[in-house]
């Protein structure tokens, strides 16, 4: 089908706003117009209907947000449940944000998808223009004669009422196809297909879950130095993890050679004598007993402790002569391993603290009478 | 009088009365012309910075983040502080882009296209830490819910961590829509201007066909409308949810309501102050004086102002609230940001952010170009070291005193960031060569605009 | 012009209006004080809110809004109003507060923070920083109606930005002050934000509805355009929308991190019936609003009044519920108790408004920006 254009070029937008109302005034068949940028007003005056894209937009938009909300809450609440941080299953608050981001995502997208499908945009498209520098600094108006009646005069006419600067006439043939674009579309069509098939391929193929897959970039995965447990021949006892030598002490440790036994107390009384002891260890002293020693023996060592008051049998009093008259080491001793219900500190306090409770239980016991 | 008197008191939007034709001209010049000696400066500079980078990256992707300086307590410091000042630098390009557009702000049109592009490029600047940091990144993908082979095993939709990765990569793909879309008539002027070749086979398959049809005008107008709608609440929304990767936690200094609005505005300042800085060099690099006049200067240090009064009350409010709340932990995060190890950062960030720009109340040096380019890069270090501040005296003095800690960014971090800068400016040198830096179809339509207001107001 | 309904009506409900709170006063004391506190701030909020339309305009340069700006100067009006009933509420009813009940338990900064004293000094330099911007900036205005000196646009210019910045820190501890502080020991950083967003939603839907009283059969008449509401449509929405992201932003982070003293709050306001009126409220405040006016059109027909309207009621109910829960136990309840300080309030906004729009001319003739604002088109 073909059909004859008569093309008024202009050079302002003020100029083709006019010219394409007045040619709608008069009844005249607009194509389309050709213009450098959106002109104001201009879609009116060649009386297009409202553009039904935001409907795309607000369509996709509530899908989007509509799906991502229910997916969230599948895989939370149904197909997957895991405690996370004693959330509910359901956290709604928490599913917002990504809903929200979904949803702009989709009414985004799809909405200038729409866009490139109404208006026939894609890459490659090639349209030769009725008029040069359209896309520069010149004004396009397009009319079709629809009638014998409407002659290329009385249009030519209007146009140049309008201070058109050239008018010209087209047959358009219909639609036409160059070889350049031919092949482009070709392009476009045996690209999609790769990527189709790329999906297709990878979608059935039948994949082992159980034979491990390749590893790239391996250092970060496995770790250089070796796995505790793990076996190693390479060692008599065929594991990492050795057993330390007889004799191994831990760094910075210096260890006792007592039993818990009230003979090897004694002995520790007569072989073990106290650091001396500066007011700050003191206050230490003070701290720890106040910790871990008031809770049975009370906060002055009667032995009236909180754990007392609620029936734990009563230790003897610190202030008591039996006490009074424990070497320094016995006491240190006790502290270490425990005598009858009192259980050992050593695992709990260090030695050098526990010469500091030894320090001021003997200052508890100087400063009051029995 | 009052008839008469706007068109006294409106200044031309853009300079030098241009014709359409002229404008085209202009725009595409340093398109045609040969790349000068500052430019294959800045590009060497930017392109080595790069390479820097990329070796460092390389390095620790083969051995592994230990090589960073982070540590037990101080889990996210160096590359969580360059993701936020990335993702920040970005927001001003949205803002122009969108909010600035549905406020009809048309001074926008000479500046949106490249703070456009200064956001793509600053959001790939920021992808590149965190998927450094998840620690295996050629897995990265991980991030994203599909069937897989753990069980389907889905990602941990109630985790601020996932919320980010939907966050930043739906912001780069609607930015880039927004960006692209926004191009494709300028990219058709370029078409037709070209001679035939490579050069012009390539844009004219970017170029989507478009012939500036005004069935196509009508409706691309309205999509552009609806993509600044939609872009509007999104980039609220990024600096929003990263904001929340700290605030949901319990942590004193990041668990603060107000820290979506304020990591808006933070990131809004910063990019503004960004795009202030770029628009400043290649206005002059590349003969751009008059589509960026000293009056579009003036506006964006107007913005900066605005938001720098926005965080500098965001901190005051910070600092209070601690006070007012009683709360011990809060008091001493506080306290410890103004006077602990960091303060020198703390106050770094005081200075630069809120101190410093209030010169540009004063026209006399809003007038001043150099002047407000050293603002604004003073602005870009103080935002750097606003994350610095949050992230790291925050967790450097935790609740257990008995882990707390110091951190030095090691060699391979800083190389990191020198690469990030590197990558964010030779993607803009690129950008500046091959594609216009104005948006040429709304800069005409803006200029008629414009003139047909200026021309006299009809009642 | 009529923009009030006759004498006698008035008259009428203001009687009401004060019988309904003095008998308040001696059976539900309680109740009343809270509806006197909420409808007071309310009323102020809705002065503050048109003084800060006013100065947001002047300081951006925008021009669309010169023909309306006599309304929002006259709602500037009630602020004396708001403070006065705020006042009464400090003065004979500082219990309310439960920090002046006793007043020795804070100690340290809070202690001094929340001292009576300090209190009521912090309130009147408030109050008078605002009157004095408020003075000053319609003084400005209504002296370009005598007089076309430039000096007196670029002093309005300075005035109001200057008043944006007085206003962004005292209004924010203002809104610590005399709301956040009924629970003492709950706090929020965005407090201040939330609170703004709710005040200058409700300026916005009072603005648009007296825009429409006046514009159709009023004064306004032929000023009023199409794009004018148009755009005071899409700022009603935006904001409606940035109340939303706020609130949310607050609920969202306190619900999350779940720390007892923090999540507190919302648990009073989830208990029971509270739980249907904390819906209610997003509801009211956003997607109400939202959904009316998210197609075009709907900002230029009766669909704005309604979201207007519906953004009135939000802006009650978010008043309430920020209030009533710490102030009286126990489930919700409205009654005449809580109807009354709120009818005294819209009587005395729309006798006080109607009384400043007269005595001013409807239009700011003076101002250079008039032509272009009356002549906007978008």
């Amino acid at each position: 089908m073909s059909r004859s254009l008569v093309v008024g070029s202009f050079e302002n937008g003020e100029d083709i706003l006019s010219a394409a109302r007045a040619a709608r005034v008069a009844g005249l068949t607009i194509v389309d117009t050709y213009t450098p940028y959106a002109v104001h007003g201009l879609d009116t005056a060649m009386g297009l209907a409202p553009s039904r894209l935001s409907w795309v937009c607000l369509v996709a938009g509530l899908t989007g947000a509509i799906l991502k909300l229910w997916f969230e809450w599948w895989t939370a609440v149904v197909d997957w449940p895991v405690n996370v941080g004693g959330k509910p299953d359901n956290s709604l608050p928490a599913f917002v944000p990504i809903t929200f981001e979904v949803m702009v995502l989709f009414a985004g997208l799809a909405t200038v998808g729409a866009l490139f499908a109404v208006a026939r945009l894609w890459p490659g498209r090639r349209r030769p223009a009725l008029v040069p520098r359209t896309t520069d600094d010149r004004f396009a108006l397009v009319i079709e004669q629809t009638s014998a009646e409407e002659t290329t005069a009385r249009v030519r006419a209007l146009f140049e009422e309008h201070r058109a600067v050239a008018v010209t006439e087209h047959v358009d043939e219909g639609r036409t196809c160059g070889r350049g674009q031919t092949a482009m579309k070709a392009l476009n069509v045996v690209l999609a297909l790769a990527l189709l098939a790329a999906i297709g391929a990878n979608a059935a193929l039948d994949r082992d879950p159980a034979v491990p897959a390749r590893d790239y970039l391996p250092e970060m995965a496995y770790s250089l130095a070796a796995e505790s447990y793990a076996a190693d021949p390479a060692f008599g006892s065929g594991g990492v993890l050795q057993v330390p030598p007889d004799g191994t002490i831990a760094r910075g440790a210096s260890p006792l050679h007592y039993l818990a036994t009230p003979a090897d107390a004694l002995r520790a009384g007569l072989e073990l004598s106290a650091p001396p002891i500066d007011q700050q260890a003191l206050r230490r002293g003070a701290t720890l007993f106040q910790t871990f020693c008031a809770i049975c023996h009370g906060d002055t060592g009667v032995g009236n402790g909180p754990v007392v008051a609620r029936g734990f049998p009563p230790p003897v009093s610190l202030l008591a002569p039996h006490a009074r008259d424990m070497k320094d080491g016995q006491i240190f001793h006790v502290l270490t391993y425990g005598q009858l219900n009192m259980p050992p500190y050593a695992s709990q306090i260090d030695a050098v603290d526990r010469w500091r409770i030894v320090a001021y239980v003997r200052q508890l016991q100087g400063s009051q009478q029995p | 009088m009052a008839e008469a008197m706007p068109t006294r008191m409106r200044l031309p939007l853009i300079d030098g009365d241009k014709s359409l034709a002229q404008v085209t001209r202009d725009v595409c010049a340093p398109l045609d012309r040969r790349a000068g000696f500052p430019w294959w400066a800045a590009f060497l500079l930017s392109f080595s910075a790069l390479g820097v980078g990329l070796v460092a990256i390389g390095y620790q992707m083969v051995t592994g983040v230990g090589v960073w300086g982070e540590n037990n307590s101080v889990g996210w410091a160096f590359d969580i502080t360059n993701f936020v000042f990335w993702i920040g630098i970005g927001h001003a390009g949205t803002l122009i882009s969108a909010i600035l557009f549905l406020l009809r702000q048309r001074w926008r049109t000479s500046v949106n296209r490249a703070a456009e592009a200064m956001t793509l490029f600053a959001v790939m600047c920021a992808g590149i830490f965190p998927i450094i940091h998840v620690g295996r990144p050629w897995v990265a993908y991980w991030l994203l819910p599909y069937p897989n082979f753990r069980g389907s095993l889905w990602i941990n939709f109630r985790s601020p961590l996932a919320w980010d990765a939907f966050a930043i990569s739906t912001y780069f793909v609607i930015s880039a829509t927004f960006w692209y879309v926004g191009l494709i008539p300028d990219l058709a002027t370029i078409r037709d201007r070209l001679a035939p070749g490579l050069r012009q086979r390539i844009v004219s398959f970017f170029s989507l066909g478009w012939d500036g049809s005004g069935r196509t005008w009508h409706r691309y107008e309205l999509v552009y409308l609806l993509l600044a709608g939609l872009g509007t609440p999104l980039v609220l929304s990024v600096h929003t949810i990263v904001s929340w990767d700290f605030a949901t936690s319990v942590l004193p200094g990041w668990h603060a309501t107000i820290f979506p609005p304020y990591f808006v505005a933070g990131a809004i300042f910063s990019g503004m102050a960004m795009v202030l800085t770029l628009m400043i060099i290649s206005r002059a690099v590349l003969d751009l004086r008059d589509y960026i006049t000293s009056r579009h200067i003036d506006v964006m240090c107007k913005l900066v102002i605005a938001t720098s009064g926005m965080v500098g009350l965001a901190y005051i409010t910070e600092f209070f609230t601690a006070a007012y709340s009683g709360n011990t932990y809060e008091q001493f995060a506080f306290l410890n940001r103004a006077f602990g190890p960091f303060a020198w950062a703390y106050w770094t960030m005081v200075s630069c952010n809120v101190l410093i720009p209030q010169v540009l109340w004063f026209r006399a040096v809003r007038r001043r170009v150099s002047a407000v380019l050293v603002v604004a890069l003073l602005v870009n270090v103080g935002m750097w070291f606003e994350r610095f501040v949050i992230i790291v005296t925050s967790l450097h003095r935790g609740f257990l005193p008995a882990s707390w800690t110091g951190y030095a960014p090691t060699i391979v971090e800083v190389a990191t960031l020198v690469g990030s800068f590197g990558l964010f400016f030779t993607a803009f040198l690129l950008f500046c060569r091959f594609i216009p830096v104005i948006a040429m179809a709304e800069v005409k339509g803006a200029m008629a605009a414009d003139r047909h207001e200026r021309s006299g107001v009809s009642a | 012009m009529r923009i009030l309904p006759p004498g006698r009506w008035t008259a009428a409900t203001a009687c009401a209006a004060v019988t309904g709170i003095a008998a308040g006063l001696v059976w539900s004391p309680d109740r009343t004080w809270a509806a006197m506190l909420m409808a007071s701030y309310g009323l102020l909020g809705l002065g503050l809110g048109g003084l800060f339309f006013i100065a947001l305009n002047d300081a951006c340069g925008a021009t669309w809004a010169v023909a309306l700006r006599r309304i929002p100067e006259a709602m500037v009006s009630v602020l004396p109003f708001g403070a006065a009933g705020l006042a009464l509420v400090f003065a004979i009813h500082p219990s309310i507060y439960p920090w002046m009940a006793h007043a020795e338990h804070f100690t340290g900064f809070k202690g001094f923070w929340l001292s009576p004293g300090f209190f009521l000094g912090r309130a009147a330099v408030y109050v008078s920083l605002w009157l004095l911007f408020a003075t000053g900036i319609i003084r400005a205005s209504r002296a370009q109606d005598r007089s076309d000196h430039p000096s007196l646009a670029t002093r309005r210019t300075a005035l109001s930005v200057s008043f944006v910045v007085v206003f962004a820190f005292s209004f924010w501890l203002a809104s610590f002050d005399w709301i956040m502080s009924l629970e003492p020991h709950w706090y929020s950083t965005i407090f201040g934000i939330y609170n703004f967003a709710g005040l200058f939603t409700s300026t916005l839907a009072v603005v648009i509805l007296l825009v429409l009283r006046l514009g159709a059969s009023g004064v306004l008449r032929g000023v009023v355009r199409a794009e004018h509401l148009h755009d005071l449509g899409k700022l009603l929405f935006a904001f409606s929308v940035f109340w939303m992201y706020i609130w949310f932003s607050q609920y969202m982070l306190i619900w999350y991190s779940n720390l007892p003293e923090e999540a507190v709050y919302f648990v009073r306001r989830q208990t029971g019936w509270w739980r249907s009126l904390f819906y209610l409220n997003v509801l009211l405040n956003w997607a109400v609003p939202f959904a009316l006016l998210l197609p075009k059109t709907a900002k230029l027909d009766r669909r704005l009044a309604w979201a207007a309207v519906v953004v009135l009621a939000g802006r009650v109910l978010d008043l309430y519920l920020m209030v009533r829960p710490a102030v009286v136990s126990g489930g919700p309840s409205f009654g005449v108790w809580e109807a009354a300080p709120f009818l005294l309030a819209g009587v005395v906004f729309v006798v006080v408004f109607a009384r400043a729009f007269r005595r001013a001319s409807p239009v700011p003739l003076g101002d250079p920006w008039l032509a272009e604002s009356r002549s906007y088109h978008g």
